[in-house]
């Protein structure tokens, strides 16, 4: 069929689709939001005409045309929306979240903004897999006004991603006005900002869009970087469906954008062109009204979700640990003594980060001065010289940018490490670890993965003050789709890191600053320690003390204290905080009927107040004494030597809480 | 519904009474017309009947001996069996804010320390509520007090586990919490599984007791004296009583009473021993009333005889018999082992000859009677066979020095040597 036809019957799919799902809403159907593509129907169409199943498309809340265009049977979206078992998404999306990675549909996303920095990092894992391929963020003019819009075109520029940036420019975010939100009307305009090409086209116009679209993606596949299109056009119905539509925008506007609609436009090209074609229009017409039909009677008639797959995929299932990890393990069970030496905690994750890197060629890191200089705490010390600048990546200072960009690595093939020197850091980019990061695999019912690894100091000392000190586990581990590891020791990070670079879930690896260089024993060999393993770090009878990080040592410290004075003190160290091995607490209370939790983070809904109310439930009758909680006071963290000392615990804070509850 | 007990008016006018003690313990069964406890009034003293059957309930402030309570005051609950206890919060402050302590509580029960005048101590431990500073006298509830445990879940399993009862126990956790090893400790001085409930007693009295004679040797200066004296007139004594008996009913005096008669007539004669060094300072009596040490199942107990020097002879034996029995039934006031001045300890049943008795604190003198044994002895030069005991005295040296307690000891032996002249 020529390219033309395709196009009219690509646009023409979408819009009979949207306009049943309209109908559909009405009858109750659809269960939650329904933004339909109604009237921008050219843009997808055009745009995906010329991308294989091997691109990659990351769209918006308005997803169900780039959804379509990117191949999707029409019946998979009707019944995702209905909520089925037989949707894309196996039912948990619906109309924002679309999810088909088989055809190269990564996702849509109810959050403005993410798509892009995601089509940034699609495009890093096909530059450093040296794949042809190319990635498409479709987004709104709303998105332009984002931060991610700025980040992701820049990183996208300076490391020459084969992305297309296409912005429908449909002159509303949600109904705030685009001439109101933005300085510069002109999207297309500021390509020149990042140094990228920008091309302004009619949105409504399919074949310019063709056109247009066909430059931009052989530029892309040819290695010489990113174009941002912006398509003008307009969406002729609702936000959302059953949304008022007449307080932002007229009747009249809207009836008169109805008129340049693309698919008339289209039709009436081609039929002033050829007459004759009208019959063969016709017949698509009705063979998709047909499909339509067809996809709807489907979905409804399909199975509802099994409510007991509600938690399923949250992590990734059925880890498989490779060969090459059972050797290496066994070789270690096999040596008596494995050879070790003293090495520091940094040093320790530079050894499993290195034998990771030459293994797996998709990992990479990024960060800033993670290169050349080797990382803030040498976290990458010597790598530049063997891996390269690809894979060790230095960014500019943008958070948020190259978290969202490691998201979409991660969802195409590659392991992003991101090196973020202070934990601090990654708050900037907390949705994208929140919304996009921790829930992809769930939205993607198991069919993404998301290895990336997140890593960077926690911790108080040396007047670091308040932006350089924070600890924030208890936050990650509130989030389900998270691994947060937080090591104590030299071993502990080696093998922990080894895991973590293994594993196929995103991991928030955790180093206190102040056990960067605590030097321990190390085996030479790999070796893996999986997640939800505490270690038993000193046996004891009297009291179990939970610590965490550099609370591990001042505990020890604190206990052999206590043993001068008779008392026999336990300490585990959960080395993860999510999964938490609550099992080893709890066996660990059932002997000694008395628990301490030691964290150098806030209290109120912290690990402690987890552990504590796990053992208050599942070890209630083991406890001879109330549960107990030492953390660091409940304010940031200040400068003066004086006060940053007031708010850590010490070990005689540890030794006096561990005494106050043996005598409880 | 928990049924509130209250403190109920005697006679026309009373507003307010001493409350003296409980004859049930938190978690008893009580049955309607069982005694709940006793009260004492200006004018009487009467023990106070259940109206309703129920299970016993103490509030964390019930009232203990010697607290004065008011008319209306809820002192406790009657549940029925296996409904839920503690009530709400707001139950509870309802009933919890009228306690009132009497000004001389603690020093009252420093003066008994071995007394059970503490019933509600002697079985479960009064706990501070919940928030309240440890060391608080306050027995005024702040509305938003509520009981706390009193018992750590993994005693309470423990205790399960091992047949103890753990509501007599005695908690050693700071707020008074009963802990594991309480219960493992009370498990251990137990026979076995069949006489759980009074090893449970048992072990709650001795902690009692321990603790008091701990107190007493770390807050006195103890120092014993022993000498042997010639009871030979004694002996005599004691048989012309038993082959002479007075009126019918009258028992024979047992050597403890015509000791206690003889100790008495020195304690007269030397008033420094008669004394009670309290908060006060030293305090000297003109009234003898000499504690007698009873062995009991339960531990040791120190009735009181009162005013020894006004009773004659048959009327101490009476008694001293009367109080003895009492005790060994765990029948006596706590007042009854009140107010002593003096306590005579008598261990000669048991062979014993001579030992180091621990002063009944504050009193500042015990005397410790040895066994009456015949053995030679050198009389005008002659070696005959005399009655001898060897007496053994401890006093509290902050109170008097050696030397007035050795003449004090000296008295008493003159005045057994010289008992019965033929």
């Amino acid at each position: 069929m020529p390219y033309r036809l395709s196009l009219y019957r690509q646009m023409q799919r979408i819009r009979l689709c949207e306009e049943q799902l309209a109908r559909c809403h009405q009858r109750g159907l659809i269960h939650g939001a329904c933004h339909t593509y109604v009237g921008q129907e050219a843009i997808a169409s055009g745009i995906c005409a010329h991308l294989t199943t091997a691109d990659v498309v990351f769209s918006t809340h308005r997803g169900h045309g780039h959804a379509l265009a990117k191949g999707l049977p029409v019946v998979e979206l009707i019944a995702e929306l209905f909520g089925r078992s037989t949707g894309c998404s196996r039912g948990r999306g619906g109309s924002m979240h679309l999810f088909a990675p088989e055809i190269g549909l990564m996702g849509t996303s109810g959050i403005v903004g993410p798509c892009i920095l995601q089509a940034a990092g699609a495009g890093y894992s096909f530059k450093l897999l040296r794949l042809p391929n190319v990635a498409v963020a479709f987004f709104g003019d709303g998105a332009v006004n984002n931060g991610a819009f700025h980040e992701g075109l820049n990183m996208a520029s300076i490391w020459k991603l084969p992305v297309l940036f296409v912005c429908e420019n449909n002159q509303f975010a949600t109904e705030v006005p685009f001439r109101y939100a933005a300085g510069n009307p002109s999207v297309a305009s500021r390509a020149s900002g990042y140094g990228m090409p920008g091309i302004e086209l009619d949105g409504n116009d399919v074949l310019a869009i063709h056109a247009a679209a066909q430059t931009a993606v052989e530029r892309a596949r040819s290695g010489q970087g990113p174009t941002l299109i912006e398509c003008k056009t307009y969406r002729t119905r609702p936000h959302s469906e059953g949304m008022g539509d007449y307080t932002y925008r007229t009747r009249e506007e809207v009836a008169a954008w109805r008129e340049r609609c693309p698919i008339k436009r289209l039709r009436a090209t081609l039929l002033t062109e050829d007459p004759t074609l009208e019959s063969q229009l016709n017949a698509i017409d009705a063979e998709l009204q047909a499909e339509i039909a067809a996809g709807t009677e489907a979905a409804e008639n399909a199975p509802v979700p099994e409510t007991a797959s509600a938690t399923q995929h949250v992590y990734h299932e059925s880890p498989t640990r490779s060969d090459l990890t059972t050797a290496l393990e066994s070789t270690l069970r096999q040596t008596a003594n494995p050879e070790t030496r003293a090495i520091s905690v940094v040093a320790a994750t530079v050894e499993a980060l290195d034998f990771e890197m030459a293994r797996q060629p998709g990992i990479f890191v990024l960060g800033e001065g993670i290169g050349i200089r080797g990382g803030n705490f040498a976290t990458t010390s010597g790598l530049y010289a063997k891996y390269g600048a690809d894979r060790l990546c230095d960014t500019p200072i943008c958070e948020r940018g190259f978290v969202g960009l490691g998201c979409g690595a991660a969802m195409t093939g590659t392991r992003p490490v991101i090196d973020f020197m202070f934990i601090d850091f990654i708050n900037d980019a907390f949705g994208e670890l929140i919304n996009q990061i921790a829930k992809m695999q769930y939205m993607s019912s198991g069919r993404l993965r998301m290895p990336i690894l997140l890593r960077g100091c926690i911790g108080i000392g040396h007047s670091a003050a308040t932006h350089h000190s924070g600890s924030y586990h208890s936050i990650y581990s509130h989030i389900p789709g998270l691994r947060v590891v937080v090591p104590s020791s030299p071993f502990d990070a080696k093998g922990l890191m080894t895991h973590a670079l293994r594993c196929q879930d995103p991991v928030l690896f955790l180093e206190h600053r102040e056990l960067m260089s605590t030097k321990g024993h190390v085996p030479v060999e790999p070796y893996e320690i999986p997640f939800g393993q505490a270690r038993v770090v000193r046996e004891g009878t009297d009291l179990t003390v939970v610590a965490i990080a550099f609370m591990v040592s001042k505990s020890i410290a604190a206990a052999e204290e206590l043993e001068r004075d008779g008392f026999s003190v336990e300490i585990i160290d959960p080395r993860t905080v999510s999964p938490l091995d609550t099992n080893t607490i709890l066996h660990s209370v059932a002997k000694t009927g008395r628990l301490l939790i030691v964290d150098e983070a806030f209290a109120p809904c912290s690990l402690g107040a987890e552990i504590a109310a796990q053992v208050a439930d599942a070890g209630f009758d083991d406890l001879d004494a109330p549960i107990r909680r030492l953390n660091g006071a409940f304010a940031p963290t200040p400068y003066s030597p004086s006060l940053e000392k007031a708010v850590v615990p010490h070990v005689a804070d540890i030794a006096r809480a561990m005494r106050d509850l043996i005598d409880e | 519904m928990p049924q509130e007990i209250t403190i109920p008016r005697l006679g026309w006018s009373m507003e307010e009474a001493t409350f003296s003690s409980w004859h049930k313990s938190d978690g008893d069964l009580v049955a309607a017309g069982d005694a709940l406890f006793t009260l004492e009034s200006d004018k009487a003293t009467q023990d106070i009947d259940a109206i309703d059957g129920g299970v016993l309930r103490w509030l964390p402030d019930s009232p203990k001996a010697g607290d004065l309570v008011r008319v209306g005051q809820c002192v406790g609950y009657l549940t029925v069996p296996g409904e839920s206890w503690p009530p709400g919060p707001a139950t509870a402050a309802a009933n919890q804010s009228t306690a009132v302590t009497l000004p001389t509580q603690s020093i009252v029960q420093e003066a008994h320390p071995n007394s059970i005048e503490d019933s509600r101590d002697a079985t479960a431990p009064a706990i501070p509520a919940a928030g309240s500073a440890p060391n608080s006298q306050s027995n005024v509830s702040t509305p938003t007090s509520i009981p706390a445990p009193r018992i750590s879940p993994r005693a309470l399993r423990a205790a399960n586990d091992l047949g103890v009862d753990w509501r007599g126990l005695r908690g050693t956790g700071r707020t008074g919490r009963i802990r594991e090893r309480d219960v493992r400790l009370a498990a251990s001085s137990s026979s076995g599984p069949s006489s759980t409930l009074r090893a449970t007693a048992t072990s709650s009295l001795r902690q009692k007791i321990a603790d008091r004679l701990v107190a007493s040797l770390r807050d006195s200066a103890p120092v014993t004296l022993h000498t042997t004296v010639d009871a030979t007139q004694l002996v005599a004594w004691r048989d012309h009583l038993k082959s002479n008996p007075g009126s019918p009913g009258n028992p024979t005096p047992s050597y403890s009473d015509l000791l206690v008669h003889l100790t008495a007539k020195a304690l007269a004669i030397h008033p420094v021993l008669n004394a009670r060094w309290e908060d006060s300072g030293l305090n000297v009596f003109q009234n003898i009333h000499i504690g007698i040490a009873v062995d009991t199942e339960v531990g040791l107990l120190v009735p009181v005889v009162r005013n020894v020097p006004s009773l004659d002879l048959p009327t101490l034996a009476r008694t001293t018999q009367d109080l003895i029995q009492r005790t060994r039934a765990r029948k006596l006031a706590p007042d009854e082992m009140r107010g002593g001045t003096f306590t005579l300890t008598n261990l000669g049943a048991f062979g014993i000859d001579a030992f180091t008795p621990i002063l009944n604190a504050p009193e500042c003198g015990i005397l410790g009677i040895g066994r009456i044994q015949r053995r030679p002895a050198v009389v005008n030069d002659q070696i005959l066979p005399r009655d001898q005991m060897t007496l053994s005295l401890t006093f509290d040296h902050r109170a008097l020095d050696g030397a007035p307690a050795a003449r004090f000891l000296q008295t008493v032996a003159r005045l057994i040597e010289t008992a019965f002249p033929s």
